[in-house]
């Protein structure tokens, strides 16, 4: 799809920078500038219009109307030699590059793309995620005023009598009570 | 960490700022690994909607814990 961009997207400006660059030559030459200009479009015209009508290649066509050893030949032989075709395929291929260094940051950017691309991503909104509930948990608990002691994870820090006999009590016996059929 | 913030009508104000600072600090991270930089009244109000749906999220799941302890309850009975 790039490549199709690169051709045929910036495609036209590079014929009218051809068609430019040829009509600033036939004004230097001594052509007024509305001769230059028509000579100019008939020429693409022409030639696009040719391209369209046989079923040759550009290569064959472009054999065709150059008479050996006539001026055209030599003409194109001066563009051949400031690499004109190398330098279609170059710039073809950094507008090729730029696109596709445009669409990866664009890819980067957008957020809602799977976390598992970036495994240290998705290790800290992991990590950070589950504290931040802990700490939510907690706060809410607080905030209702529940009873959210838990006995088990405070067998070894402590001793069980200590808290048992003020808010642990009710829990337990919570536990006790519906942890046989409890889902 | 209480004992530099009180609370306030209730609220723990303490846990509610870590946990905002917390949520900056992930939120912080991951654009920077993702290259870019944020605002920092974007970020406060990015993290402030994270913590929103967290706390949807809680609501939910606590709905659907209560009504399997009442299936359990029930049962018993």
């Amino acid at each position: 799809m790039d490549a199709v961009t690169a051709l045929s997207g910036s495609g036209p400006a590079y014929f009218f920078l051809i068609m430019e660059a040829l009509e600033a030559a036939g004004v230097r030459l001594g052509l007024d500038a509305a001769d230059a200009r028509l000579l100019t479009l008939q020429t693409a015209f022409g030639a696009a219009k040719m391209t369209l009508e046989s079923q040759e290649d550009a290569s064959v066509l472009r054999a065709r109307v150059t008479s050996k050893g006539g001026t055209t030949e030599q003409a194109l032989k001066v563009l051949e030699a400031g690499g004109l075709a190398k330098l279609a395929r170059s710039g073809c291929g950094r507008r090729l590059r730029t696109l596709a260094g445009t669409r990866r940051a664009a890819g980067q950017v957008v957020m809602g793309s799977s976390y598992f691309t970036n495994p240290l991503e998705f290790l800290i909104s992991t990590l950070i995620g589950l504290f931040i509930t802990a700490v939510m948990l907690r706060f809410l608990l607080a905030m209702v005023r529940a009873d959210f002691y838990n006995p088990l994870t405070q067998i070894w820090s402590s001793s069980p009598t200590r808290h048992s006999s003020h808010c642990g009590a009710s829990f337990q016996a919570l536990v006790a009570s519906t942890s046989p059929r409890c889902c | 960490m209480r004992r530099f913030i009180p609370g306030f009508g209730g609220i723990d104000i303490a846990s509610l700022l870590l946990m905002l600072a917390l949520q900056m600090l992930a939120l912080t991270l991951i654009t920077l690994l993702r290259g870019a930089a944020l605002h920092p009244v974007g970020l406060l109000l990015w993290a402030i909607a994270e913590l929103l749906g967290l706390l949807f999220n809680i609501y939910m799941f606590s709905i659907l814990i209560q009504v399997c302890a009442q299936l359990g309850q029930s049962q018993r009975l």
